[in-house]
C-alpha cells in the first residue's frame, strides 16, 4: 500500500514540475509558424480588393472622358469612393478571425521567453480591448462562437502577468492557454478550409475576367479618343504596365491561396501534437506534424520572397528599357 | 494519511471523468472536435460556371427531416451568389468582345460604360452579402440596370444587344435575389442591424 502512495503522490508531483525545454521550443516554432500563417488569409482578401477596386477606377475614367454632366462624375466618384471604402472594410471583416489568432499568438509567445513577456506586458491593455472587439465582432457574424471561457481565461491571465515568475507562468498558464484555444482554433481553420476557400475560389474565377473587362471599356474610349484624330501612345505607355502588374498580382494571389489552404490544414493537423506534448504524454521524441508545419509556413515565406525577387528584377527591368 | 489517499483518489477520477468528457465531440452538422477527422467539403472549392435555375424551396423544405445544416445553406448561398457573378461577368464579357466590330459614338460609350459600372457595383454588392441590405440593395441597383435599359432602348443605333444583356442581367438579379431571400429566411443570412441604419432603410430593408 506505501509504494503505491509513494508512486501516486510522485505522479502527482511530475505533473507539477517546469516545462521542459523542448516543450518551450515546440511551442515557440508553432506559435510562430501560427502567427504567420495567420496573417495570410488578410492579405490575400486586401489583394483582391486591391485589384477590383483598382480595375473599377480605371474603367470609371471611360464614363469620366465620356460623360456630360459634371453634377453626375462627381456623384460617381463619390460612389466609387464609397465602394474602395467597401472594399477595405470586407477585407478587415473576413480576417477578423485571422486577427483574433494572431493575437492570442502574442499572448501565447508571452509564456515563452521574457523577451515576448516584457513587450506583451507594455502593451497589454490596449490589447485586451482590441481582443474583446475581435472576439464579439468574430461572434456577431460566425456560425461558431468562440466561448466565453477564452475571454475569462485570457483575463486572468493577463491579471497574472508580470507578478508572477516566467516559470510559474508556464507551469500555471501554457498548457491551459493552448487547451481553452483548441476548439475555436479547429473552427477557425475549418472556416479557412471550407467557407473561405469557396469565397477565395469565386473572387479568383471572376478576378481575371473583371480585370479584362474593366481594362477593355478603358481601351474602348482610347480607341475613340484615337479616331477623333488624337495621338493615345501615352496612355497605353502608361497603363500597359498596371496591366501588366494586375495580372502578376492574380498569379500571386491563386499561388498564395492554394499554400495558404494547405498550410491551414496542417496547423490544424498539427495542433493536437503539440497540446499531447505539452501534457507530457507519452515518450514522443519527434514531432512529425509541427515538423510538416514549419515545412509548410517556410514553403510560404519562399514564396513571398520570390514575390519580392520577382518584382525587384522587374522594376530593374523597367529601368534599364 | 487515508484522508489524503482517498482526497487524492476522488480528484484523480473527477478528472478523469472530464477528459473523457471533452474528448473527440463530433457535432451533428459534421464538425469535429477531433484533430484527426478529415474534413471533407460540401461543395467543391473550385467552382465552375453554374447556371442557376429558378429556385425551388420545396427542396430543401423536403430534406429539412433529414437534417439540412445551416452550414449547407451557408454553402449554397456563397456558390449561388460567385455562379451569378460569373454569369455577370459573362454578359460583360460578351459586351467588350462586341466593341471591337463597332464604332460607337460618344454617347454609346457612355451608356455602355454606365452600365459595365452598374454591372461591377451590382457583383461588388453582391460578394459582400453580408446582412439582409443586400436584398435592399440588389432591387435598388436592378432598377437602376432597368432605367438604363430604358434609355439604351430610346435614343442609341448599337445597343439593342446592349438591351438584350441587360434582360438576362434581370434575370439573374431575380433568381439570386429568390435564393439569398430563402437564405435570410433561415437565419443564414443575418438581419441588417437597425442600430446603424435609418428609419428608412430598415423599412426598405423588410419590404
Amino acid at each position: 500500500m506505501n509504494r503505491f502512495i509513494y508512486l501516486f503522490i510522485s505522479v502527482s508531483c511530475i505533473s507539477c514540475t517546469s516545462l521542459k525545454r523542448s516543450q518551450i521550443v515546440a511551442t515557440e516554432k508553432f506559435a510562430l509558424a501560427t502567427q504567420g500563417i495567420s496573417r495570410t488569409p488578410a492579405d490575400i482578401y486586401f489583394r483582391i480588393s486591391t485589384l477590383k477596386s483598382e480595375s473599377q477606377s480605371l474603367q470609371l475614367s471611360s464614363i469620366l472622358a465620356t460623360n456630360d454632366s459634371s453634377a453626375e462624375s462627381i456623384r460617381l466618384l463619390k460612389e466609387n469612393h464609397d465602394e474602395q471604402t467597401q472594399f477595405l472594410l470586407l477585407a478587415e471583416e473576413y480576417s477578423t478571425a485571422y486577427f483574433i489568432v494572431e493575437k492570442y499568438t502574442d499572448l501565447v509567445l508571452s509564456l515563452l521567453k521574457t523577451s515576448y513577456m516584457d513587450g506583451f506586458i507594455k502593451s497589454k491593455t490596449g490589447w485586451q480591448s482590441s481582443f474583446t472587439k475581435l472576439v464579439t465582432r468574430y461572434n456577431s457574424v460566425s456560425l461558431k462562437k468562440i466561448p466565453s471561457s477564452v475571454g475569462s481565461f485570457t483575463a486572468s491571465l493577463l491579471q497574472q502577468l508580470g507578478k508572477m515568475k516566467l516559470g510559474d507562468l508556464q507551469k500555471k498558464y501554457l498548457l491551459e492557454a493552448v487547451k481553452t484555444a483548441h476548439e475555436p482554433f479547429e473552427n477557425i481553420c475549418n472556416d479557412f478550409i471550407s467557407i473561405d476557400s469557396l469565397k477565395i475560389a469565386g473572387e479568383l474565377a471572376s478576378l481575371p475576367m473583371y480585370i479584362d473587362n474593366n481594362y477593355a471599356s478603358f481601351l474602348e474610349n482610347i480607341r475613340g479618343y484615337e479616331t477623333g484624330g488624337n495621338n493615345p501612345y501615352f496612355y497605353y505607355n502608361a497603363y500597359s504596365p498596371i496591366y501588366n502588374n494586375w495580372l502578376n498580382e492574380v498569379r500571386e494571389v491563386k499561388l498564395l491561396t492554394a499554400q495558404s489552404m494547405v498550410a491551414f490544414r496542417q496547423l490544424r493537423d498539427a495542433y493536437s501534437e503539440l497540446e499531447f506534448f505539452l501534457e507530457g504524454k507519452g515518450k514522443t521524441t519527434s514531432l512529425p506534424q509541427i515538423d510538416l508545419l514549419i515545412e509548410r509556413y517556410e514553403d510560404l515565406k519562399d514564396t513571398y520572397r520570390r514575390f519580392d525577387y520577382k518584382r525587384s528584377k522587374l522594376t530593374m527591368s523597367a529601368f534599364q528599357q | 494519511m487515508k484522508k489524503l489517499i482517498i482526497t487524492l483518489l476522488i480528484a484523480s477520477t473527477l478528472f478523469a471523468c472530464h477528459q473523457n468528457k471533452s474528448k473527440d465531440i463530433v457535432k451533428e452538422d459534421g464538425f469535429t472536435t477531433d484533430s484527426n477527422y478529415k474534413y471533407q467539403p460540401i461543395a467543391p472549392a473550385d467552382i465552375d460556371v453554374k447556371p442557376i435555375g429558378i429556385f425551388d424551396s420545396t427542396v430543401f423544405n423536403n430534406n429539412e427531416g433529414a437534417g439540412l445544416s445551416r452550414r449547407q445553406l451557408l454553402f449554397m448561398s456563397i456558390d449561388s451568389t460567385y455562379s451569378a457573378i460569373q454569369q455577370i461577368e459573362i454578359i460583360k464579357n460578351e459586351m467588350s468582345s462586341q466593341s471591337s466590330a463597332v464604332k460607337y459614338s460618344l454617347q454609346e460609350r457612355n451608356v455602355r460604360a454606365k452600365t459595365l459600372n452598374q454591372l461591377n457595383q451590382l457583383e461588388n454588392m453582391l460578394a459582400r452579402q453580408a446582412d439582409e441590405a443586400v436584398l435592399a440593395n440588389l432591387k435598388q441597383h436592378t432598377a437602376r440596370l432597368q432605367a438604363i435599359n430604358e434609355k439604351t432602348e430610346a435614343n442609341t443605333e448599337h445597343l439593342h444587344e446592349l438591351s438584350d444583356k441587360l434582360m438576362r442581367a434581370g434575370i439573374i438579379m431575380q433568381n439570386i435575389t429568390n435564393v439569398l431571400t430563402f437564405c435570410v429566411s433561415k437565419g443564414v443570412i443575418k438581419p441588417a442591424t437597425p442600430i446603424k441604419s435609418t428609419a428608412a432603410n430598415v423599412k426598405s430593408t423588410v419590404q
